[in-house]
């Protein structure tokens, strides 16, 4: 499985990587650090499952959802935020996102994570 | 709570009010008193929402709520929440209050302190004051166009707009007086227009000025738009050309002027044909003073007033 | 003092701090905010002197906002929030709802009495939810003073803010994003060595946890 991890924070690539390495060890991770890096890194490695931050410098999450979208991917995305505003969340929803996690990233959300990634695994 | 010094509150000029954890008023001093016509014993065990609605809602419940459980203080700004005590519906948008919410320990218990402080007045003191200095200004300025439009009209004649004679002399002393060499060869042109009086007489006045307006015009497109151009009385013109580079130079526009006259001018569906005589002077050559250049060009003119026919002549 | 994967750790908690202060900003303005803090920089002053906080690291010479909060107990400091002058006004008018097509030149005298209580209420907002969070993560109960706002003219000369006291500087660049207008702004951090310590104590802490 390939998953594609977009922050800008070095915290939490480290804190993804590591999560779902241990987890799925066959997974191939690929980190980013800003949306129009992970914008080049899908199109050209084309991931199953997107985990993005939504503040970043150059392209935001939301940026890099809607490309990808209007470019026509069929893209699974989890979105890990700082931003707990309703209009944000409204916007995701619209969006089409399949999941919001709140940062900070506790162990508890790292659980989730991981389960929900599960479930996706399974389809 | 006898040891609380009750005098000091009551002589404040802010509000201020003490709650306890369960947001109960057990302080309420005069000033409080004086904003809301509520006695401070009738308001002593009620919840501080009672006698300030705004706080039923939630978000303002909310930071009450902070301020016990975190001991942050809070403030709030009237110019954003509005008023919060007592005023009339009409000057909500003219009161501020802004509020100051903190938690502080007497005697051991945690209570909540609310000031109020009341800036209405002093906002608007400062308000006033600064509509009073725009609305000077406002005035000051108007004073200062009204001004110079008369100064302008002073200088005008009314009926062609061009600058009148008062204007024009003061206008060619200058340059005789002026080092600058741009008017350093200038021709002074005096014109007027070949029986005129008889215009008047055949036509009537009203004619006749709007003959005149349009010669105005006429005789500005005949020249450079740099150049003068001036009413002097009835159907005199003066002209200065300035820059003139050689006498040829002023036959040249001299011969313009004259053109400007060919075609009849169509007043109301009369088509009136005039004719004009001007005499023309040179500066420095005729002359270094204003008086007698134009003395000089009006002997010109006389000249070919003489000569019984219309044209012009160099001094 | 401190290296990169500490720094990396407090600017992500950082970041989630200023996320939530945004937040009751957006309620406040009744519009999208966005708090972002993608810059820490800590500054340390070995003998304990009073501090002359370069201001030309964060702003050009003019006028800027500053509000100013002391903080305490057994994690204690002082927290800035500044930014320059004519932001502040974009920053006023949004929570009152004026929007204003003013021009962002506009001079300081623009700032009326109303408005630095505006301000105040803002600042007051944001550094108690900023602090009240470290003071959660350190798990210690803090007390907080309410916020002094300053209008301050930095001229080119003197571009220095005095901080007395002081031996520490936490300076987080911060972006604040009001609907589609961009303010930049300054949050500074200033603590004794000893609640630097306990920070410094609690990042290894969180790092550690990681690394199991």
């Amino acid at each position: 499985m390939k998953i594609l991890i977009a922050d800008d924070s070095a915290f939490v690539r480290k804190v993804l990587t590591k999560t779902l390495n241990t987890h799925y060890e066959n997974a191939q991770i690929i980190s980013c650090v800003n949306g129009q890096e992970a914008y080049d890194q899908f199109v050209a490695q084309k991931p199953d499952l997107l985990i993005t931050d939504l503040l970043m410098p150059v392209m935001t999450g939301q940026e890099l959802i809607r490309k990808l979208m209007s470019d026509g991917y069929k893209i699974n995305t989890i979105v890990i935020s700082a931003d707990i505003q309703s209009r944000t969340k409204e916007e995701l929803d619209a969006l089409g996102i399949k999941a919001l996690l709140n940062k900070p990233l506790t162990s508890a959300s790292l659980n989730a994570l991981v389960d929900l990634i599960r479930g996706y695994e399974n389809d | 709570m006898t040891s609380i010094p009750i005098d000091i509150f009551n002589k404040l000029s802010i509000g201020l009010i003490l709650v306890d954890k369960k947001q109960k008023i057990f302080v309420w001093n005069h000033w409080m008193e004086n904003k809301t016509q509520l006695q401070a014993e009738s308001v002593f065990g009620k919840q501080f929402s009672e006698v300030c609605p705004k706080f039923k809602e939630l978000n303002y419940k909310k930071m009450i709520d902070t301020v016990i459980e975190t001991g942050q203080g809070r403030f709030l700004s009237g110019a954003l929440h509005g008023p919060f005590f007592d005023y009339l519906p009409s000057e909500a948008a003219l009161t501020i209050q802004n509020l100051q919410i903190e938690q502080i320990i007497l005697e051991d218990r945690e209570l909540i302190l609310i000031q109020v402080n009341d800036i209405t007045s002093q906002y608007h003191t400062v308000h006033q004051m600064k509509s009073f200095i725009k609305n000077l200004e406002v005035e000051n300025e108007e004073i200062r166009q009204a001004e110079s439009e008369a100064r302008e009209m002073a200088i005008h004649d009314e009926l062609t707009g061009l600058p009148n004679r008062i204007n024009f002399i003061n206008h060619l002393k200058e340059i005789v007086k002026s080092q600058n060499s741009r008017y350093y060869n200038t021709a002074v042109i005096f014109l007027d227009i070949d029986d005129f009086k008889n215009i008047n007489d055949t036509y009537g006045h009203l004619v006749g000025d709007t003959l005149l307006k349009m010669t105005a015009k006429r005789l500005k497109a005949a020249v450079h738009s740099t150049d003068f151009v001036a009413r002097l009385s009835g159907d005199e013109f003066t002209l200065l050309l300035y820059a003139i580079s050689s006498k040829d130079h002023v036959t040249a526009v001299a011969n313009r002027i004259m053109a400007q006259f060919m075609n009849p001018f169509d007043i109301n569906g009369l088509k009136i044909s005039v004719t004009c005589s001007f005499g023309i002077s040179m500066f420095p050559f005729d002359g270094t003073d204003a008086v007698s250049l134009l003395h000089k060009a009006d002997t010109a003119l006389y000249r070919v007033k003489n000569n019984k026919k219309s044209g012009y002549q160099f001094y | 003092m401190i290296n990169e994967e500490q720094k990396d750790l407090l600017k992500e908690y950082m970041n989630v701090f200023v996320g939530k202060a945004a937040s009751l900003l957006s309620e406040m303005a009744n519009q999208r905010v966005l708090l972002h803090v993608p810059e820490v920089e800590i500054l340390s002053m070995e003998d304990g002197n009073d501090w002359e906080l370069p201001t030309d690291r964060l702003f050009k010479y003019g006028h800027i906002v500053s509000s100013t909060m002391k903080f305490g107990y057994d994690f204690s400091g002082r927290a800035l929030l500044i930014f320059p002058a004519s932001k502040a006004k974009l920053l006023v008018d949004a929570c009152l709802g004026e929007f204003d097509t003013r021009d962002l030149q506009s001079v300081c005298s623009d700032l009326e009495d109303t408005d630095f209580d505006v301000l105040k209420e803002i600042s007051n907002v944001i550094l108690n939810c900023v602090i009240g969070e470290f003071g959660n993560m350190l798990g210690v109960k803090l007390e907080f003073s309410l916020p002094d706002v300053e209008l301050i003219f930095v001229s080119e000369e003197e571009q220095k803010l005095y901080l007395k006291n002081s031996v520490h500087i936490m300076i987080f660049y911060t972006a604040f994003t009001l609907a589609e207008t961009k303010v930049d702004g300054v949050i500074v951090i200033a603590l004794s060595v000893n609640s630097l310590n306990m920070l410094i104590s609690k990042i290894d802490a969180l790092l550690g946890e990681l690394n199991d």
